[in-house]
C-alpha cells in the first residue's frame, strides 16, 4: 500500500489506530475502518482527554486476540461493501469464535 | 477357314466357360493364344469377354490377361475410328449414350440407347454381344492403361463415343451394352467408340461432355482407381461385377436410391472438391435425361454411393468414376448412371461440404464460455471501486463477445452464482453475522459461556423444545429467562392445557410432554401386544422336515447312477438339490455336505442356514459316516457349477 504516509497512529489525525487485544496483540487499521464500531469511535472522538485520543490505541481486556482480528475483518468488509450496488455476500463466521464474535460484536456494537 | 477357326474359338470359349480348373482354363487359353484370332471371330464370338473374365483368376489370370492384351492389338485401328464417329447408333450403350449426352438430344438418345440397352440386357443378341464384347473388352483394358492420354484432348464429341465404349469394358456392362448395341449394329462405331469409351467410358456414367472431362481426369485415376479396386475387390461393387447377369445389376440399381440428394449426403464428406463444374454440368445434363434417369437413378445412386465409399479413398473424382467403373461392371447402365451420378455427387457434395464446413466453425464454440477481454480475476477486498461491475461485468461480456454464442445478444440476463440467500439484502452488522452463524448451528451450542440471554436471544428463538431445554440444562442461567419462549412452545404443541398455580410454562410444558409420552408407550404397548396375540400372516417353515422329499427324475437317476440316494430325509434332499446345497453349506457348515439338502426348501436363506444345521445333524445321525464319502463328488459338482452363484449368502 502506497499511503504516502506512515503508518503511524501518532497525532489526533493520523490515518491508523491501533487495537490491542487481550493477549497484546496490535492490531493497527485505517480509522476509518475502525470507526464503524460505535464504541471505538466513542473512545477515539469522545468528549474528554482519553488517553485513547493522544496515541490512537485502544486496549480490549476482554476481547482475546482471535476475536479481534476477526474483527478487524469485518471493519474491512463492511467498508468495502457499504454503498454497493452488488449483491453483498456473507461475512464468513466460523462457528466455533461465533459465541465469542458476538460478545465482541455486542461491546463494539458493530 | 475362318469358319472352323470361329468353330474352334467358340468350342475353346465354351470350355473356357464350363471348366472353372485352373488347369484346363491355361490349356484352353494356350490354345487360343495359339489361334490366329482375328477381329471377327473376337466380335462374333466374344470370346475376348470371356478370357477376359479370367482375368483375375489366382492361376490364370497372367495368361488370360496376356491374351486380351494380345487381342486388343488386333484392333488398333478400329479404336481410333471410334472418335471420328459422332453419332454412333452404338450398339454399346456408350456409343449411344456418347454422342447424345453432350447435347439435350443426344441426352434423349441417351435414354433411348438406355432404355433399348435395358431391354437387351434382358433380351441378349449373342451375335451383337459378341460383337461388341471383344472389341470392347479389350479397348476398355487398352484404355484403361491408356487412359491419361486420349483423354484430355477431345472434349465433347470423342467423350460420348468414348463413354459408350467405356461402358463396355467392363464384362457385364460390355454385354449388357452389347445386347442393346446389337440393335444399332455398327461395329467399327464400336471399336472406336469402344476405345474412346474404354478411355472415358469411367466418365461415360457422368455427363458426356463434362463426363468425358472427368473421364480424361478420372480415367488416370480411375485407371488407378480401377486396378486398385479390383486389387481390392471388397467392393460390392466388384462383387456385382463379377456377376455377368444383368438382372442382378438391375436389382442393384433398384436397390439404391434415386434421389440425387441422397448421393450428395453420400458423398458429404467426400473429399471430391475438383470437378465440380464438370460434375455438376454433368448432372445437369444426366438430370435432362429423363428416361435414362430412371435407370440413370438406381444407377447414380449406385454409383454416387461407390463413388461415395471410394471417394474417402481417392480425393478425386476418380474415385467417382473409380466406382462408377465398379457400376459399369454391373451393368451398362448402372455405369452410365454412375457416371451422372458421381458427377451429380461432385456438385451437391462440395456444396454440401461447403454448406456444413461453414456451419462447423459454429458448432464448437457454443458449449465453451468465451474468454472475455474483460475478464477479471475475483477482486481483493481493497478493490472497492471495481466491486459495482463485478456482478455486471460478466453478464456485460457475454452481451459484447459477438461471436460467442449468438444467442442472448441483446438480452439483459443477470447471472447468479449460488443460492439467493448467498447475498444478503442488506448490510448486517457483526452481531448479526454472528447470530446469523449460531441460528444455523444450534446443535453445535453448547455452554454459552457468560453470554446473558439476551444477546442470545434470537438464537433461542428458533430452538426447538428439546434444543431449548437442552440449552438451558447445560446453561442454568437461561432457564430464568426462557419462560417466554416456553410459553410460545406450549401454546403450540399444547394448546388446550392451562398451566396451574405457580407453574411456569417451561414446568408446564415438561409435564405436558411427559404425559405424553407416557400415553404413547402405553398405547404402543397395547398395540404390540394385540399384535402379538394375533396370528402370524407370515412364518418360515421347515419343508420337509420329517417326511421324505421326493427328488426329480433325473436327479433320481443321478442318484442311482453315482450312488448318491440316501435313506433320510436329509440325506435324499441334499442329493436331489445340489443347488442350495452349495448355497447353504459353505456359509453354514463347509464341511457339512448334508446340511444345505434340507435347505433347498426353505426359501429364506437364514431360515436354510437355521435348518441347515438340524438338517445336517439328523442326517448326520442318520447316516453316519458313508454319507459324507458318498456325497464327495456331488458336493465337488454343485460347488464347481454354483461356484459364483451361491458363493455367500
Amino acid at each position: 500500500m502506497s499511503d504516502g504516509e506512515e503508518r503511524a497512529c501518532e497525532g489526533p489525525d493520523s490515518m491508523y489506530v491501533k487495537l490491542i487485544s487481550s493477549d497484546d496483540h496490535e492490531f493497527i487499521v485505517k480509522r476509518e475502518h475502525a470507526l464503524v464500531s460505535g464504541t471505538i469511535k466513542a473512545m477515539l472522538s469522545g468528549p474528554g482527554q482519553i488517553a485513547e485520543n493522544e496515541t490512537n490505541e485502544i486496549k480490549f481486556r476482554e476481547i482475546p486476540s482471535h476475536v479481534l482480528s476477526n474483527v478487524c475483518e469485518y471493519f474491512t468488509y463492511k467498508a468495502q461493501h457499504t454503498n454497493s450496488s452488488t449483491e453483498v455476500p456473507d461475512f464468513p463466521v466460523s462457528p466455533e469464535i461465533s459465541m465469542e464474535l458476538i460478545i465482541a460484536a455486542n461491546f463494539l456494537d458493530c | 477357314m475362318a469358319e472352323m477357326l470361329m468353330e474352334t474359338v467358340k468350342r475353346l470359349q465354351s470350355r473356357l466357360r464350363d471348366n472353372p480348373e485352373s488347369r484346363k482354363l491355361l490349356k484352353t487359353l494356350k490354345r487360343l493364344r495359339d489361334v490366329p484370332m482375328t477381329v471377327d471371330i473376337l466380335v462374333e464370338t466374344g470370346v475376348g469377354k470371356t478370357v477376359n473374365s479370367y482375368r483375375k483368376h489366382e492361376a490364370v489370370g497372367e495368361a488370360a490377361k496376356s491374351l486380351v492384351t494380345k487381342w486388343k492389338k488386333l484392333v488398333p485401328q478400329t479404336a481410333d475410328r471410334a472418335n471420328s464417329h459422332v453419332k454412333e447408333p452404338s450398339h454399346s450403350h456408350r456409343g449411344h449414350k456418347r454422342p447424345r449426352e453432350p447435347s439435350p438430344e443426344e441426352g434423349g438418345s441417351y435414354a433411348e440407347a438406355e432404355e433399348r440397352g435395358y431391354h437387351t440386357i434382358y433380351s441378349p443378341s449373342p451375335p451383337q454381344h459378341k460383337q461388341y464384347s471383344p472389341q470392347q473388352e479389350g479397348r476398355y483394358q487398352s484404355d484403361q492403361y491408356e487412359s491419361p492420354e486420349p483423354e484430355p484432348s477431345p472434349p465433347p464429341p470423342p467423350p460420348p463415343r468414348k463413354d459408350l465404349h467405356h461402358i463396355k469394358p467392363n464384362k457385364e456392362p460390355s454385354k449388357n451394352h452389347h445386347h442393346k448395341d446389337g440393335e444399332r449394329q455398327r461395329q467399327q462405331q464400336q471399336h472406336t467408340e469402344v476405345r474412346r469409351s474404354n478411355e472415358k467410358s469411367r466418365e461415360w456414367h457422368q455427363s458426356p461432355p463434362q463426363k468425358t472431362a472427368k473421364h480424361m481426369k478420372t480415367t488416370t485415376t480411375s485407371a488407378h482407381d480401377r486396378k486398385e479396386e479390383k486389387k481390392k475387390g471388397g467392393d460390392c461393387s466388384e462383387g456385382r461385377r463379377q456377376q455377368k447377369e444383368t438382372q442382378p445389376q438391375k436389382v442393384e440399381d433398384d436397390y439404391e436410391t434415386p434421389t440425387m440428394s441422397f448421393e450428395s449426403f453420400l458423398t458429404y464428406d467426400a473429399p471430391t472438391v475438383v470437378k465440380k463444374k464438370k460434375k455438376s454440368s454433368s448432372q445437369q445434363q444426366q438430370q435432362q435425361l429423363p428416361p435414362s434417369s430412371s435407370h440413370s437413378r438406381p444407377s447414380q445412386s449406385s454409383s454416387s454411393t461407390f463413388s461415395s465409399s471410394r471417394g474417402t479413398r481417392s480425393p478425386q473424382p476418380s474415385s467417382s468414376s473409380s466406382s462408377s467403373k465398379y457400376i459399369k461392371t454391373n451393368g451398362s447402365q448402372s455405369t452410365k448412371r454412375s457416371h451422372p451420378d458421381s458427377s451429380t455427387e461432385a456438385l451437391p457434395t462440395p456444396e454440401k461440404r461447403r454448406r456444413v464446413v461453414e456451419e462447423m466453425p459454429m458448432l464448437p464454440e457454443i458449449p465453451l464460455p468465451a474468454i472475455q477481454p474483460n475478464y477479471r480475476p475475483l477482486p481483493s477486498m481493497d478493490v472497492t471501486p471495481l466491486s459495482p461491475q463485478r456482478r455486471k461485468g460478466p453478464v456485460c461480456n457475454d452481451e459484447d463477445d459477438a461471436g460467442f454464442t449468438g444467442k442472448r445478444l441483446n438480452s439483459k440476463m443477470v447471472v447468479y452464482s449460488g443460492s439467493k440467500t448467498a447475498y444478503l439484502p442488506k448490510m448486517m452488522t457483526l452481531y448479526e453475522q454472528c447470530i446469523r452463524v449460531l441460528q444455523n448451528n444450534i446443535d453445535s451450542i453448547a455452554e454459552v459461556g457468560g453470554v446473558p440471554f439476551d444477546i442470545l436471544e434470537p438464537v433461542l428463538e428458533r430452538c426447538t423444545p428439546e434444543q431449548l431445554y437442552r440449552i438451558e440444562e447445560l446453561n442454568q442461567c437461561f432457564t430464568e429467562d426462557s419462560n417466554e419462549l416456553w410459553r410460545r412452545h406450549c401454546q403450540h404443541d399444547f394448546k388446550r392445557e392451562s398451566r396451574k398455580e405457580y407453574e411456569s410454562w417451561r414446568e408446564l410444558y415438561l409435564r405436558l410432554h411427559d404425559e405424553r409420552e407416557a400415553r404413547l408407550r402405553l398405547l404402543t404397548q397395547n398395540i404390540t401386544s394385540a399384535h402379538a396375540n394375533k396370528p402370524k400372516v407370515r412364518q418360515a417353515k421347515i419343508a420337509f422336515e420329517d417326511s421324505f422329499a421326493k427328488p426329480p427324475r433325473d436327479v433320481r437317476r443321478r442318484q442311482e447312477k453315482f450312488g448318491t440316494t440316501s435313506g433320510s430325509s436329509a440325506a435324499s434332499t441334499f442329493a436331489a438339490c445340489p443347488i442350495k446345497p452349495k448355497a447353504a453349506a459353505p456359509s453354514v457348515h463347509p464341511a457339512e455336505p448334508s446340511g444345505p439338502s434340507s435347505s433347498q426348501f426353505i426359501p429364506a436363506p437364514s431360515s436354510s442356514r437355521s435348518s441347515g444345521p438340524s438338517a445336517a445333524a439328523v442326517g448326520a445321525v442318520a447316516l453316519g459316516k458313508p454319507q459324507p464319502k458318498k456325497k464327495a463328488p456331488m458336493m465337488a459338482k454343485t460347488i464347481k457349477a454354483f461356484k459364483n452363484r451361491f458363493s455367500r449368502r
